[in-house]
């Protein structure tokens, strides 16, 4: 499947897509699906074996993108007000010494909580998550399922949020 | 500092670990059963929000893995909103360092990222000099100071030549090993673009092996590459915010400029294909990406989050 191929998809779709932006909480749906068809111009063309799950992925990762530009979009606000000697805030990007001691800690606490989900699931997590490796992939390397994998990862994940819960509270 | 005892761990509410189960599952390669994800997310709008703050918080912890060896904290100057650039002045903003343990090797990558809008030169103990664009991420190897893989942005490699032990960058599957050499490298939706001005670098040794040498440059777009003729003036202008073109697709324009400006634009598809030939001086533009509409023959507009390049009307 070429991308005229996921393009006659999405125009088959387009309601289904338009309503599961939705689902995720887009008010503005209409520009992301917008943004969604953009995208597919630029997509590299290779096969596609699941063209509309394809369309569903890139909707996903539209709003997640969208998320993560909100998210940046404050944090660069908060270093700006630091820089120009606003109230010191403890979540900048500036590397003051404060701001390098808790990111000790912080670093400190998430290898303890890694450490606490056994081997495997320490060393999964860190190829899928910090090496970019697909779960599929993972699996192969491992020897071991898919379900396997994702299990290893909730549990990952699961012990590092809890850490950075007990630690915001402390 | 952080408690070690034993009190209840604040576990997670069942929406929570609910959210967390989609974030995994969605985050599979293999993951196909997008209609019962999206019945999840209808069923109550309270599902979207926990499933979106479930994913960024599980991308800052996973932000907070610590580096092993420790990275020393980057504590260049930080220059704020427009980090206009030139010749070997750094301006480090909002630079991030993050290493961590290689699984099954030896070797000690760790990461180096630009912002959006930042750039910043790394000097390589041997005495080259690694120039980044705005959102830009390379992985360097501490046991291994020869190498760099670019990941995704532009970088402008300025590296001391030694044959017996040649620079080697890694960007999209494929290799490029210097042969004496200033180059270029460009890796963005899915294509990569190299030009050289000094020297002469190769093109996957052994496999494709072809030698681009001062004044070429390569475009690899859907796994075919193609070699092309640059200025040698403008390889790496955008050093100098400057960006200059000659003959490249609008899409990609808007790309660089979102990553020179750190904005988020994009090309509609009735300009995205659309050639390009000129300069633009990015400073001039202070941070309005609509400022470039009338040299670039369209229209800039801002919609919702971000801008849309699109035919003028």
């Amino acid at each position: 499947m070429d991308s005229s191929g996921l393009e006659a998809v999405f125009l088959a779709n387009r309601d289904t897509l338009l309503r599961f932006l939705r689902s995720l909480g887009a008010s503005d749906a209409e520009d992301l699906l917008h943004e969604l068809w953009v995208r597919i111009q630029s997509a590299p063309t290779g096969p596609i074996a699941a063209p509309l799950s394809y369309l569903y992925r890139m909707a996903n990762n539209v709003v997640l993108d969208r998320h993560r530009t909100v998210r940046q979009a404050e944090k660069r606000e908060r270093a700006w007000t630091e820089a120009t000697g606003g109230a010191s805030l403890d979540r900048s990007e500036e590397p003051s010494a404060e701001r390098v001691v808790i990111a000790r800690e912080q670093a400190a606490l998430a290898e303890a909580a890694l450490q606490s989900v056994g081997d495997r699931a320490a060393r999964i997590f860190r190829r899928h998550r910090i090496d970019g490796v697909e779960q599929r992939a993972v699996a192969a390397e491992f020897e071991v399922s898919l379900s396997t994998v994702e299990g290893d990862l909730r549990k990952a994940y699961r012990a590092m949020i809890e850490a950075k819960r007990r630690y915001d509270e402390a | 500092m952080a408690e070690h005892d034993d009190t209840d761990a604040p576990a997670l509410t069942a929406l929570e670990a609910c959210a967390l189960d989609w974030v995994v599952r969605t985050g599979s390669d293999a993951f196909e059963d997008w209609p019962a994800f999206h019945a999840w997310l209808e069923a109550d709008p309270s599902h979207a929000a926990a499933y979106h703050a479930m994913a960024l918080n599980i991308e800052d912890v996973a932000a907070t893995v610590p580096p092993a060896p420790v990275a020393s904290v980057d504590v260049r100057p930080v220059r704020r909103r427009w980090p206009v650039w030139t010749g070997g002045a750094i301006a480090a903003s909002l630079a991030l360092l993050v290493g961590y343990e290689a699984i099954e090797t030896q070797s000690h990558p760790y990461a180096i990222e630009t912002a959006a809008g930042a750039m910043r030169t790394i000097r390589l103990a041997d005495g080259s000099s690694i120039a980044m664009g705005g959102a830009t991420r390379l992985v360097l190897d501490r046991d291994d100071p020869r190498a760099a893989t670019l990941e995704h942005g532009e970088a402008m490699f300025v590296v001391r030549h030694d044959a017996r032990d040649p620079f080697e960058v890694r960007v999209g599957g494929a290799r490029l090993v210097d042969v004496g050499t200033a180059f270029d490298v460009k890796h963005a939706r899915g294509e990569t673009r190299v030009a050289v001005s000094e020297g002469a670098v190769d093109y996957n040794p052994g496999r494709d092996a072809i030698r681009l040498v001062q004044g070429q440059g390569l475009l690899v777009r859907g796994g075919k590459a193609t070699v092309t003729s640059v200025d040698v003036a403008s390889v790496g202008s955008w050093r100098d915010s400057v960006l200059a073109y000659d003959g490249v697709p609008l899409a990609e324009v808007a790309d660089d400029l979102s990553r020179a400006l750190g904005v988020d634009l994009r090309a509609d598809p009735t300009v995205a294909k659309r050639a390009f030939s000129g300069s633009i001086a990015t400073a001039k533009l202070a941070g309005d990406p609509a400022l470039a509409a009338p040299l670039l023959g369209v229209a800039i507009r801002k919609r919702g989050g971000h801008w849309v390049m699109s035919a003028r009307s």
